[in-house]
């Protein structure tokens, strides 16, 4: 069996890091320009480098979104930026307008991944990208695994498929309600997610009075359950969605699926469901996930029509920033507050995780101290086991979570 | 000099308007169009030759037998030109060797003369500009490409198209039972129209967008003039037409108060404002 790449989003360099270092093969992040998410803190050129050297030296891949739709007078520009591009390396560029997806197969060497914003459903329209050049298709998040498996057969172009995030409510590229609504430009990175808004639903003339009023809004996507059957299927990449996500959402998503996808490779038929993970997955997210249109489910348990069940998440208690082995002393960063006596987990890109109750807690006078209650405040505690930087505390997480 | 191509709410309207173009769609490989019978098309094209049908769908894996045959069928038709979104329809186009005009019509990414003169190489010859550009670069385009061009100046304007069943599901979660016809989303005093069918979701603007004025300006540029008629009446339909072909530089002020009028909700859309690309 092939081991597909897991493919995290990289919203900047600490990101980007932290992606790689707990799993990731490869991930993807917007440079400076032409890309869908213009309001996240997009990469400098000197900083993507930076990135990409990083990730090279862990022989890992950076994948550079250039997946605007252009207008006439961005598009004279389009070409410098892809040379800047191939010059510092970007393992691949991922592209939504065929002129850019054109003009970088015959312009320079990239290799060139097609966006989803494209919305590719089918092994025709995979075939006409590949016969021009593409190497990858990222496919609409509507395909189902019947679709995914003929577009295989039928088109040896790689796939990337996604496997965890938010979801759009329409077809990628066919909604321009923020463009209407906010005056915000869906296409070129300006989304103001109106899908999640509540309107009044009006019927012939009458408002219709329920609970809750009409929205859009998706639940997210979650294929966990799926893994085997897509490793088994051939899917070349594994994508997770969420540039714009905090660094311990990243780094435990990616660790997440890094260890059922190593598990699954490793065991194959002994391979069994890892529920802990499920509720992993669970708790760092802020909002429900499903299958979605994956095993062809197209339903109202798709979507929140109850209101969003959005819960702000306090498990991410801080991030290890250094170990002091002669004194077991970690130094923490604070994320949520935390106390003496809290039964925590920490984990790592490379350890296992643990548990201890906390005992001791030292400021940064060395003070013995009982909370931490200040955010980003600095903070030590007595750890047996080494640390490294880059591993997190979080709340434990327990069965009857 | 422009030709005016009709999008009409119903049948009843196509035979009111059988000496324009007309802009039409088939059941089960359209979206946001009136969608008719292959049959009644047969019939149709007996007595009226400028028929342009629009296939806008995104096509599954399980469509693209049944879509093939389609457009098999449609080569033998004379119809002027196929609208297409999904780029399934170029590649089993070219496959085939079909002989059949495809009019690039992915709704909000028909945005550069680039990417249109990229598809005019692929054999596509025509484009259906986005709603979501200007007048300035609607020129811009027309003064860079050989494709034939397609504007909508009159008319709501889709924004949205999904899978989902937004309605039919929130019917189902609260466990409400409705036969309305006409359904709006409201919000801050706007009224959004929205549909859901076997096809799924579509929601058009709160505005008609009317670009009577700049068609003047436009009509020797831009090949086709767009009238959408979705959500308006057959006989509103008719005088908007006629408004547009006596419309001149002389008489332009008398009719835009006539379709301020009929309408109350016209507005210029995006023809003169830009989308913000950046927020900060």
């Amino acid at each position: 069996m092939n081991k597909p790449e897991l493919l995290a989003p990289a919203g900047d360099l600490e990101r980007l890091k932290v992606a790689l270092l707990y799993g990731a093969d490869a991930v993807y992040c917007s440079g400076p320009s032409f890309s869908l998410r213009a309001n996240a803190n997009n990469f400098s050129l000197s900083d993507l480098k930076k990135g990409i050297t990083f990730a090279h030296k862990l022989h890992k891949k950076v994948y550079v979104t250039v997946n605007i739709i252009l207008h006439n007078k961005e598009a004279s520009k389009i070409l410098d930026y892809l040379n800047k591009l191939e010059k510092i390396g970007a393992d691949a560029i991922i592209v939504s307008d065929p002129y850019i997806m054109d003009l970088a197969l015959k312009k320079t060497n990239l290799e060139v991944h097609l966006s989803t914003q494209q919305s590719t459903l089918n092994y025709e329209s995979c075939k006409f990208f590949f016969e021009q050049g593409v190497k990858r298709i990222v496919l609409a998040r509507e395909c189902s695994k019947d679709d995914i498996k003929q577009i295989i057969k039928k088109v040896p172009v790689e796939l990337e498929v996604f496997i965890h995030g938010a979801m759009c409510a329409g077809y990628s590229g066919r909604c321009v309600l923020s463009n209407f609504l906010t005056k915000r430009d869906a296409n070129r990175g300006g989304c103001s997610q109106i899908c999640r808004w509540d309107f009044k639903l009006v019927a012939d003339g009458k408002i219709i009075e329920t609970e809750k009023d009409f929205t859009l809004c998706s639940k997210d996507l979650s294929l966990l359950s799926y893994l085997p059957e897509m490793i088994d299927m051939g899917i070349s990449s594994f994508k997770i969605e969420g540039r714009m996500r905090s660094i311990y959402y990243i780094a435990t998503v990616v660790s997440v699926y890094r260890k059922a996808i190593d598990d699954y490779c490793n065991k194959g038929a002994d391979y069994e469901y890892n529920k802990k993970y499920e509720k992993i997955l669970r708790r760092c997210a802020n909002r429900d996930s499903v299958v979605q249109f994956f095993d062809g489910t197209n339903d109202e348990t798709c979507s929140y029509y109850n209101g969003r069940e959005e819960i702000s998440n306090q498990d991410f208690l801080g991030k290890v920033i250094a170990y002091d082995e002669d004194k077991k002393l970690a130094t923490i960063e604070q994320r949520n507050y935390f106390k003496k006596g809290d039964e925590v987990e920490i984990f790592g890109p490379s350890s296992e995780t643990i548990t201890l109750v906390i005992d001791k807690i030292y400021d940064e006078n060395d003070e013995i101290i009982d909370v931490v209650r200040h955010p980003k405040q600095i903070v030590k505690i007595k750890v047996n086991h080494k640390l490294h930087p880059y591993d997190f505390v979080r709340k434990k997480i327990v069965d009857n979570d | 000099m422009s030709k005016l191509v009709i999008i009409p709410n119903d049948i009843k309207t196509v035979d009111k308007i059988i000496d324009h173009y007309i802009l039409l769609g088939i059941k089960g490989y359209s979206v946001n169009n009136l969608n008719i019978e292959l049959d009644y098309l047969k019939e149709l094209i007996k007595k009226k030759k400028n028929i342009f049908i629009t296939l806008n769908k995104n096509f599954t894996n399980a469509e693209l037998e049944d879509l093939e045959k389609l457009l098999k069928q449609l080569a033998t038709y004379d119809i002027k030109g196929i609208f297409y979104y999904d780029v399934a329809i170029v590649n089993i186009v070219k496959r085939l060797k079909l002989d059949l005009n495809l009019v690039w019509a992915a709704e909000h990414l028909t945005t550069n003369y680039y990417t249109i003169n990229y598809w005019y190489n692929q054999g596509v010859t025509s484009t259906f500009l986005s709603n979501e550009i200007t007048k300035d670069e609607i020129i811009s385009i027309s003064e860079n490409t050989p494709s034939h061009l397609f504007v909508q100046l009159f008319g709501y304007i889709p924004m949205y198209v999904s899978k989902r069943h937004a309605i039919k599901n929130y019917f189902k979660h609260f466990n409400l039972h409705d036969h309305s016809k006409k359904y709006y989303l409201f919000k801050e005093n706007k009224y959004y129209s929205i549909t859901d069918n076997e096809d799924g979701t579509m929601i058009y603007s709160n505005f008609i967008l009317n670009g009577l004025k700049e068609y003047i300006e436009l009509k020797d540029k831009i090949e086709y003039i767009v009238i959408n008629g979705y959500n308006i009446d057959s006989d509103k339909l008719l005088e908007i037409i006629n408004i547009f072909e006596t419309s001149n530089t002389q008489n332009i002020s008398k009719l835009e108060q006539k379709l301020n009028e009929l309408f109350s909700n016209l507005s210029k859309g995006f023809l003169y404002e830009e989308t913000i690309y950046k927020v900060k």
